[in-house]
């Protein structure tokens, strides 16, 4: 597994489950929301729980799914940086 | 199925005692069914019955699916202005409590995708209601219609709207209009605490018992045919833990006995059971003052004929304070304010 240290932390937002599995995420302050799809809701929901580094999303989406490793892994690290771009997320190193 | 009884499907749907069956939709149909949805706050129950399967009519589905998409956005959007607006009058030392939809999402819905809602409601204490409106002031909101008289705000007045980014706030005095709304002790509604997190942040809001008690009048004053979800959510309200007890000396101490009857009434008609709570209240309450529901069944006038109830229950300074705000209102063009008054709902 490779190391990752940044720790992830979400940004304050209402939140609406909407219909096909996408989650529509609105941060505070910001003009509108972002519809998340994908895995991206299922990460956002892991980071609410409290797995807040992208080794230990890796890891708990290993549990639910059958992917192997690095097919999961690339696509939380895409997942992430699509997350910190929305500004939804914000990164600590 | 013909789309009202596709409304009338979505209005019941997940609601213990409700069919199962599914709710099949004639391509014909779906704009119709469309409006009403709309027109009911029902896209939000529509959607999680097409996500359960529920729902047959691929047009349809896709309707519902794009309409949702469409009122969650300014859901979320009115939930985030909701939190603005608490955390400005909680900085400026004002108590509140949110009302209605942005609340119950949270509180009763299944899941806040489920119930959609257009505004912001807040209540604030009557004393304070001429600084909560500067409050909403400061985060820019501008009001929709001068006040008609210095002081009626806080001494008469239903709410005061306010418009802020182009969604509305509306600033509550009291629950209701018209007369069941100047009998109503708002006082009451801020003893027992509550709250909804909304986006990170508690925000005050009513009990659940407190918030069945407005539910029904919403049902029975708000307007002449109610919203089904308001409806929805006075059994949903129902039907769980309430204070029967309370909910009881609360509506007589406000005389609200034959709104809250009207209410059940509309709701055992519109879906057909009621959960225990409800049965309690009706059996408790007397029928009240029914003269009083007339005014709220008006239309196009019905302002108007709730202004003469209002004079009716007002006494002394109060009734006359009241008649010179609504006859001869403060400002440069009366004709326009009283018009504006008249046209208030």
């Amino acid at each position: 597994m490779t190391a990752s240290s940044t720790t992830y932390r979400r940004r304050n937002a209402a939140e609406r489950r909407l219909t096909s599995n996408r989650l529509l995420v609105h941060a505070v302050g910001e003009p509108a929301g972002t519809i998340l799809g994908g895995s991206a809701p299922v990460i956002w929901e892991l980071l609410g729980q409290g797995v807040t580094t992208e080794d230990d999303i890796v890891a708990a989406l290993l549990v639910r799914y059958s992917d192997t490793e690095d097919v999961i892994r690339a696509g939380v690290t895409a997942a992430l940086a699509d997350l910190v771009r929305a500004d939804l997320l914000e990164g600590v190193p | 199925m013909s789309w009202l009884d596709v409304v009338s499907a979505f209005t019941q749907f997940d609601l213990a005692q409700a069919s199962d069956r599914p709710i099949v939709i004639d391509d014909a149909d779906v704009p119709a069914m469309m409006r009403d949805l709309d027109r009911h706050r029902l896209v939000g129950v529509a959607a999680a019955a097409v996500e359960r399967g529920r729902v047959e009519g691929a047009i349809a589905c896709s309707a519902i699916a794009a309409r949702h998409d469409e009122v969650m956005a300014s859901s979320a959007r009115i939930e985030l202005l909701a939190r603005r607006c608490s955390t400005r009058l909680a900085e400026a030392g004002i108590d509140h409590r949110l009302l209605k939809g942005a609340a119950l999402a949270h509180l009763v819905a299944s899941d806040s995708s489920e119930r959609e809602y257009r505004d912001v409601d807040l209540l604030v204490p009557s004393e304070s209601m001429d600084a909560a409106v500067d409050a909403m002031g400061d985060l820019g909101a501008r009001r929709r219609r001068p006040e008609l008289r210095p002081g009626f705000d806080r001494r008469f007045a239903k709410s005061v709207t306010m418009r802020l980014d182009g969604l509305e706030i509306d600033l509550h005095r009291t629950i209701a209009p018209g007369p069941f709304g100047a009998l109503v002790k708002p006082g009451d509604l801020f003893v027992l605490p509550a709250a909804v997190r909304l986006a990170g942040r508690q925000v005050p809001t009513l009990d659940r018992t407190d918030h069945l008690v407005h539910a029904c009048y919403h049902v029975a004053l708000g307007s002449p045919t109610p919203v089904a979800t308001n409806l929805r959510d006075v059994v949903l309200l129902g039907s769980g833990a309430i204070d029967t007890e309370r909910a009881v000396a609360t509506i007589r101490r406000w005389q609200g006995e034959a709104a809250v009857q009207r209410a059940i009434r509309l709701v055992d008609e519109s879906i057909g059971w009621l959960p225990a709570p409800l049965g309690v209240l009706r059996d408790e309450l007397d029928a009240g003052r029914t003269d009083m529901v007339e005014c709220y069944l008006h239309g196009d006038d019905r302002f108007a004929e709730m202004a003469k109830a209002t004079l009716r229950v007002l006494t002394g300074r109060d009734r006359i304070d009241y008649a010179l705000a609504i006859g001869l209102p403060d400002g440069t063009s009366a004709v326009d304010r009283v018009r504006g008054l008249l046209s208030r709902e």
